[in-house]
């Protein structure tokens, strides 16, 4: 197709006026075509804007619940600058006040960024950790979102947390998943970085 | 044509994967597990179907010159439908299958199928050849799943199947690549054996006609290829 | 992260073709032979690098104020399809040595998926301008590294007798992708 367009262009057998109107015939028809398929997919995007965005938020309501299963109510907190590794921060609370606050938490795993969100009691104890986003590579850190991972962050109060390879010896121990060490670093230095932002901005605060 | 013999021809003779050996990258990169292999099919099979359909529609006020970038356009609006409904709806495929749902507008699978059937062909043929192609995939796909996923985890559809130590490398990048050259190879090995006892040829021959017809032939960017390997001038 | 970092990381690590899985046609279609795999890895490498510039400006500065990120599919392989016309058209023009020996692959390019899959990647990222670029380099690189190391390989694959039959061609040149890709896994541990 290319050398087509480029031999019409160049022929010079082929008149001036004609070569105008087959280029605008070619240009006119992709046009066309573009800005029809432009505007169904506005319509398309204007009909399953509300479905993604309530999927959205049921993902996020499920994970704040996970990391604080004792909160009904949650709230958004304001948010204190930081090295941009904390995004977002959730209080929770029932009906007899804030139990804990959810604190997003992005940080820079093997493939790309993990997120994922950390429930910190208001006694400073981590109550759980629900991993939202990764890239990682299936079979070794994508292994992080299986429950024999975030399921070691569960109602740790020793911290901050390190990790380890094979067995964990003390209350404080992450075991790595096998193969997945930078996942499993980048994790656990998540959650101590909202942990030291709790300690720094929140504990105070209830 | 008949129309049963559309669907067989995605299927098995034509096989886009094991027998025109297109759209690899996909291929490799989702095979991770079945359930996977499943999402990725289905969502290149609906893109096939309703770009062939309307391709087809289209193919009598296409100008020949620009039909590439008219097709890509087309598969390009289906792409992105099927990712709003992914994201609305299966939020957790869109997410492992993740930058491969917007490459499925350079699978070449869909392109070869657009420029060698349905600008030729009617609009209900077409379709139906995109269910055919769609469906040969969407097995080729589940079939290296369930093999990447028995041998390198050790589960199918995520349930523990096997009692030895699952061998991880398979699941990884190299086993992508190794798993389909084997079966690649296993494929091309029962081909020449039928084709040498149905036309009683040697199994040398028989090889050497199935390879012609695979290594990319189907693609639409074969004769690109082969004129660029040869260092032919086009 | 640092620049220098992510551009090894983009050619050893997370090499384009042997652990991202982009590209894998031309690397399939284009290695039987060194010089051909060579020209088309630089041709690949030129198309990238301007092709990343196009997509990050047409989504920073077209599709963002707009409200129409969603339309990034589409525009990117129009941007990408003109691009590589356009670039053809030129070469052919002012250079035609260059064109000789690139021009050939560039029809090829335009449904290369390493091409489309760099500039999603660059935008999934968040990356700016400098650290597009620097990703476009070093995945283009990794390709061009991956594709004539692979020819190498295969120009030597050709004269062996002993390849079962139905292994020849495409399975053995598949088979010896997972290997290199094996050896490529041993850069993991580049990055910390």
């Amino acid at each position: 197709m290319a050398e087509a367009v480029a031999e019409n262009l160049n022929n010079d057998v082929v008149s001036f006026s004609d070569t105008v109107k087959k280029a605008l015939h070619l240009g006119g028809t992709l046009f066309m075509i573009t800005a029809i398929t432009g505007v169904i997919l506005g319509f398309v995007q204007w009909g399953t804007e509300d479905a993604i965005k309530r999927t959205e938020l049921a993902a996020k309501n499920e994970a704040l619940r996970n990391v604080m299963p004792d909160a009904e109510n949650f709230s958004p907190v304001e948010l204190v600058a930081n090295d941009g590794t904390i995004t977002e921060i959730q209080a929770g609370s029932n009906n007899s006040g804030v139990v804990g606050h959810c604190i997003s938490v992005s940080s820079k795993g093997y493939g790309g960024a993990v997120s994922f969100v950390v429930g910190i009691l208001k006694n400073g104890t981590v109550r759980a950790i629900n991993i939202l986003n990764h890239s990682e590579t299936p079979g070794l850190g994508a292994k992080s979102t299986e429950p024999a991972f975030y399921g070691q962050f569960e109602n740790k109060n020793n911290l901050p947390l390190e990790v380890v390879k094979g067995v964990a010896t003390s209350d404080n121990q992450i075991v790595a998943i096998s193969g997945a060490t930078i996942t499993s670093n980048a994790i656990t230095s998540g959650v101590n970085s909202a942990v030291e932002y709790w300690n720094k901005n929140l504990k105070g605060a209830i | 044509m008949n129309k049963f013999k559309i669907i067989t021809n995605g299927l098995l003779t034509d096989n886009p994967t094991f027998v025109q050996c297109i759209g690899l990258c996909p291929t490799l990169a989702v095979t991770t597990s079945v359930a996977n292999g499943l999402g990725m099919g289905i969502a290149a099979t609906f893109v096939l179907i309703a770009s062939n359909a309307v391709i087809s529609l289209l193919r009598k006020i296409v100008p020949d010159e620009v039909r590439i970038p008219i097709f890509i356009v087309v598969i390009a609006g289906f792409v992105t439908v099927i990712e709003f409904l992914m994201k609305g709806f299966a939020p957790a495929l869109n997410k492992s299958l993740g930058i491969f749902i917007p490459l499925i507008v350079v699978n070449c699978i869909i392109l070869a199928r657009a420029e060698a059937f349905a600008s030729k062909n009617g609009v209900f043929d077409s379709a139906l050849d995109g269910v055919g192609m769609g469906l040969g995939f969407t097995c080729a796909l589940m079939f290296l799943g369930a093999i990447r996923e028995i041998f390198g985890a050790g589960t199918l559809l995520g349930n523990p199947v096997v009692s030895f130590e699952p061998a991880l490398l398979i699941v990884l990048a190299p086993g992508g690549f190794i798993v389909l050259g084997v079966c690649m190879g296993a494929f091309r090995a029962i081909q020449n054996f039928f084709a040498s006892h149905k036309l009683g040829i040697k199994a040398a021959e028989a090889n050497e006609k199935t390879e012609k017809n695979n290594s990319c032939g189907g693609c639409p960017m074969a004769k690109f290829c082969q004129k660029s390997s040869s260092g032919e001038d086009c | 992260m640092s620049l220098v970092l992510l551009f090894i990381s983009s050619i050893f690590v997370h090499n384009i073709l042997l652990s991202r899985f982009l590209g894998c046609c031309p690397f399939m279609g284009v290695s039987g032979k060194l010089d051909t795999a060579g020209g088309m890895g630089a041709a690949v490498v030129f198309v990238i690098m301007l092709a990343s510039l196009m997509t990050w400006l047409t989504y920073n500065y077209l599709l963002v104020p707009l409200h129409l990120e969603y339309l990034y599919t589409l525009s990117f392989i129009l941007v990408i399809a003109a691009l590589v016309q356009f670039v053809e058209l030129a070469l052919k023009k002012l250079n035609p040595t260059l064109y000789k020996s690139l021009g050939i692959f560039l029809p090829l390019i335009t449904t290369n998926c390493a091409v489309l899959g760099v500039a999603v990647l660059n935008m999934n990222e968040g990356y700016g301008l400098a650290e597009s670029l620097v990703n476009a380099l070093g995945s283009s690189l990794g390709f061009l590294l991956a594709i004539s190391l692979m020819a190498g390989i295969r120009e030597r694959i050709e004269t062996n007798e002993g390849i079962p039959q139905c292994l020849k061609g495409l399975p053995m040149a598949l088979i010896t992708a997972g290997l290199m890709s094996i050896a490529f896994m041993g850069f993991n541990g580049i990055i910390k």
